[in-house]
């Protein structure tokens, strides 16, 4: 073997690569480990504290999540929080605000009181908060005027609370995780910067061969592969998820430049776009200011803020009649069409802030274009899976496992908040393949409740 | 026992006032029932307990794939209902024969013709929508007729709004539930109190019944009015300065809190305008007053004067203002405990001819003949 070869490598040092690193790190007699990052630092796209909107998917107040999904994510938000909790992590990383699910207009309301009784058993903590209770905990999204003398005409209520955990920066969550791995461990734990994948191979001894734009190779016995929309390129380029395509959906951001909201405000998802569904956001990393967002803009590009990727876009894509089918079905219904266009125009200078704040009225009625400033740096990619099989717009996570010893994963939204969930599920897959011990009961009593 | 699939234009926290008893109870007992409702919320398919299935709205169009990859077996199915949704119809028929079901097509209600009405009594005009609905209707009527049955509310409602329907029709009205009824509970104001429950618009006239209560000499009487239109209720309640204390205006949002509101009254309200769109069926307050044993005051269409006599288990009027202040003057006149006796017969009535348990043994019958 060489000097590069390693039991387990991870392509991508975001907060999925990071956390499977730490977990086998902690958990696994796994030999030696090592993770290839493409920029210079971890966490410098879709994992950074200003790509994401810093929440914890818990499935309270995600309106678009059903019982069960919110069973599974309430486990999985809970081994972040527990994570946190074990390295000190509350109040410099990790932080408690007040949030909320709002329903606005009858039907909405209607849609809360009932999803607030529905899921009051798996999540105690939950209140159910009428207009008298929201003008005391959040006034401005009562009131139809700056004075907040006027309530606002429509019905509203929310479901929310102030006792839960609900904001981690993830890009430093990314760095305490590969820190924390590297610390634990006696085994070689390696990180590679300034290191971009450009092929995988299988070779004939069942061992991966990873090649890189630097000219590095790297062997492994597993491999896994956490790099955004990169890991759909990388399976193609092997011949892996050929029955998938990826829709990379940039998400903007505006922030107002005073204290806006005392909490995060969710508002009711629209199932056919819930990843474009807008909220407000207390800001951890702009202190003062409150963040409303994200925008859904399809992007011809894998990464944001970053040169280049437009023709790993086309690749990805991998466009077919199915993909034509998927745009086809999608544009079709008005609701989307007008979603699309509407978002187009909120990157457009001039006419944006506008139209933005039009559609975030819904959240803070008396907001007006003077309050908010598009945010510059601000926003990431969301790498949406395309089910050519099922001929339809995955909405969530995506795995490819060929059971050869090689894992791709695509994780947008919420794929921070699972990322220590993901990581057990590829773990336990590891573990298995490469006949590694694991400390199950170390492991569950550190992460699971 | 044979198998049917339900599928709802409700959405999944519907306040199931016909679903709850009829496919959820009674029809379960002649075959296996399977509820399926759209969210406009969640994400993700969910089924519940096994029998209830929660679908996205946006999957309407493919519907009998997503149960598929789902792992719904669609060609256990003996039935598959549609409710409503003619686009939904559609997409089922055109699966009929792959899964060998047979397809059933239920008209709860001619919406879009309300709403027309609606928009004509808010003075817009209508003709090109009423065009359309003329060409939609025709079209409609076609696909309804490619089904295996027809469910209507009643007959008049199927010979008013899709009278060339020509394959066999199943009446499937609301009804009385037999597990769910109470004695009416005398409150101890002195006043009579009177309720009404349901929608306010304009086309409701509501205004109509307002003028009569105002025109009253007698004031020993309240009103009130459980509606999901509070803000039209109140704006209308405006005009009548000299009732407002009299009449209260409520939101009950579960059937459970509407039946305890209409507990409290004495006398429910279904006066409606003489119009198809009401008079072809019996409105289901009508059921929700008597099942709590509370007498109705209701306009003398057609279809109520077979379920119900005048003054024995039900009082009538017209539509119009003097006719209907002339009756809750006569009902002002009257003992709590004659009104009593007048809902416990009209309670008794509804559990003769019209309750969900022989419905459902009568639907379950004509299904499996087909």
């Amino acid at each position: 073997m060489t000097k590069n070869h390693y039991d387990v490598l991870i392509v991508g040092g975001g907060i999925s690569g990071t956390a499977l690193f730490y977990e086998l790190a902690k958990y696994t007699s796994v030999s030696s480990l090592c993770m290839l990052e493409k920029y210079e630092a971890l966490a410098t796209l879709n994992s950074k504290g200003t790509s994401n909107s810093q929440t914890i998917h818990i499935g309270d107040i995600e309106t678009n999540y059903t019982l069960e999904k919110a069973k599974i994510t309430k486990r999985t938000a809970k081994m972040v929080e527990k994570f946190c909790l074990q390295y000190g992590l509350e109040n410099k990383i990790m932080f408690k605000h007040q949030k909320m699910a709002l329903g606005v207009g009858e039907k909405e309301v209607h849609f809360i009181e009932n999803r607030y009784h529905e899921f009051k058993a798996l999540f105690p903590y939950l209140e159910l908060w009428d207009v008298e209770i929201l003008k005391e905990r959040e006034p401005k999204i009562v009131y139809r005027d700056k004075a907040q003398t006027k309530v606002r005409p429509e019905p509203i209520i929310a479901m929310g609370t102030d006792t839960q955990y609900t904001t981690v920066d993830y890009g430093a969550m990314s760095e305490a995780l590969a820190e924390q791995a590297q610390k634990v461990s006696e085994i070689p734990t390696d990180i590679f910067y300034n290191t971009q994948v450009t092929d995988i191979f299988e070779k004939e001894d069942k061992t991966f061969e990873v090649q890189t734009s630097n000219g590095e190779i790297f062997t492994a016995n597993f491999v896994v592969v956490n790099a955004g929309a990169h890991s759909l390129f990388l399976a193609h380029r092997m011949g892996y998820g050929k029955h998938m395509g990826c829709l990379p959906m940039a998400g903007s951001f505006y922030m107002t430049q005073n204290h806006f909201l005392n909490g995060k405000v969710y508002m009711v998802q629209n199932n056919k776009l819930p990843f474009a569904a807008l909220h407000g956001d207390p800001d951890i990393l702009a202190e003062g200011k409150t963040r409303f967002g994200p925008t859904a803009l399809m992007l011809p590009k894998l990464e944001r803020y970053k040169k280049g990727t437009y023709l790993d876009f086309f690749k990805t894509l991998n466009f077919d009649w199915h993909i034509v089918k998927i745009f086809w079905d999608l544009l079709k219904d008005s609701d989307i069409r007008n979603y699309v266009f509407k978002n187009f125009l909120f990157e457009v200078p001039l006419i944006n802030k506008g139209l933005f704040v039009k559609d975030a009225q819904k959240i803070v009625p008396s907001l007006d274009v003077d309050d908010i400033e598009y945010a510059q740096g601000f926003g990431g990619v969301r790498p949406q899976v395309l089910d050519k099989e099922k001929e339809k717009l995955m909405l969530g996570e995506a795995s490819i496992n060929p059971e050869n010893g090689i894992i791709f994963n695509m994780t947008p939204s919420p794929g921070a908040t699972s990322c220590l969930g993901n990581a057990e599920r590829d773990m336990r897959e590891i573990v298995k393949y490469l006949g590694l011990k694991f400390d199950e009961e170390g492991f569950l009593s550190d992460l699971t409740e | 026992m044979k198998k049917l699939l339900y599928i709802t234009d409700q959405d999944e926290y519907v306040d199931h006032s016909f679903i709850a008893p009829l496919f959820e109870v009674y029809l379960k007992k002649y075959m296996h029932v399977d509820i399926l409702y759209f969210t406009d919320f969640k994400s993700d398919f969910t089924c519940k307990d096994g029998h209830h299935f929660v679908v996205p709205s946006r999957y309407k169009n493919v519907l009998l794939k997503e149960l598929k990859h789902n792992h719904i077996d669609i060609s256990s199915y003996d039935f598959v209902m549609v409710r409503n949704n003619i686009a939904l119809m559609k997409h089922v028929l055109k699966h009929r024969d792959t899964y060998g079901y047979k397809a059933l097509f239920r008209f709860s209600f001619p919406k879009r013709k309300v709403h027309i009405k609606c928009e004509e009594a808010e003075g817009k005009n209508q003709f090109l929508k009423r065009c359309m609905h003329y060409m939609k209707t025709k079209e409609e009527t076609k696909i309804i007729n490619q089904c295996d049955a027809f469910l209507p509310t009643s007959e008049r409602m199927k010979k008013a709004y899709r009278p060339n329907v020509n394959i066999p029709t199943i009446i499937c009205s609301p009804a009385i539930n037999p597990a769910n009824l109470h004695a009416h509970q005398q409150h101890e104001g002195e006043e009579i109190r009177f309720v009404y429950v349901g929608t306010l618009d304009k086309v409701r006239e509501f205004d109509t019944i307002l003028d009569a209560f105002s025109s009253l000499e007698n004031k020993q009487w309240k009103l009130y009015i459980s509606t999901r239109d509070v803000a039209f209720a109140y704006a209308l309640l405006e005009k009548y300065p000299s009732i407002q204390e009299k009449v209260k205006v409520y939101n009950a949002k579960t059937k459970d809190a509407l039946l305890a509101l209409i507990a409290k009254t004495d006398i429910g309200i279904a006066l409606l305008p003489d119009l198809p769109i009401y008079n072809t069926s019996t409105p289901v307050k009508v059921f929700d007053y008597y099942a709590s044993g509370v007498p109705c005051l209701m306009t003398d269409s057609g279809h109520t004067n077979i379920l119900f006599t005048d003054c024995t288990d039900a009082w009538f009027c017209d539509f119009t203002q003097e006719d209907i202040r002339q009756k809750i003057a006569y009902l002002l006149t009257l003992s709590k405990e004659e009104i009593m006796q007048v809902g416990a017969k009209g309670q008794a009535r509804l559990l003769d001819v019209k309750n969900y348990e022989t419905l459902a043994k009568h639907i379950a019958d004509q299904l499996t003949a087909l």
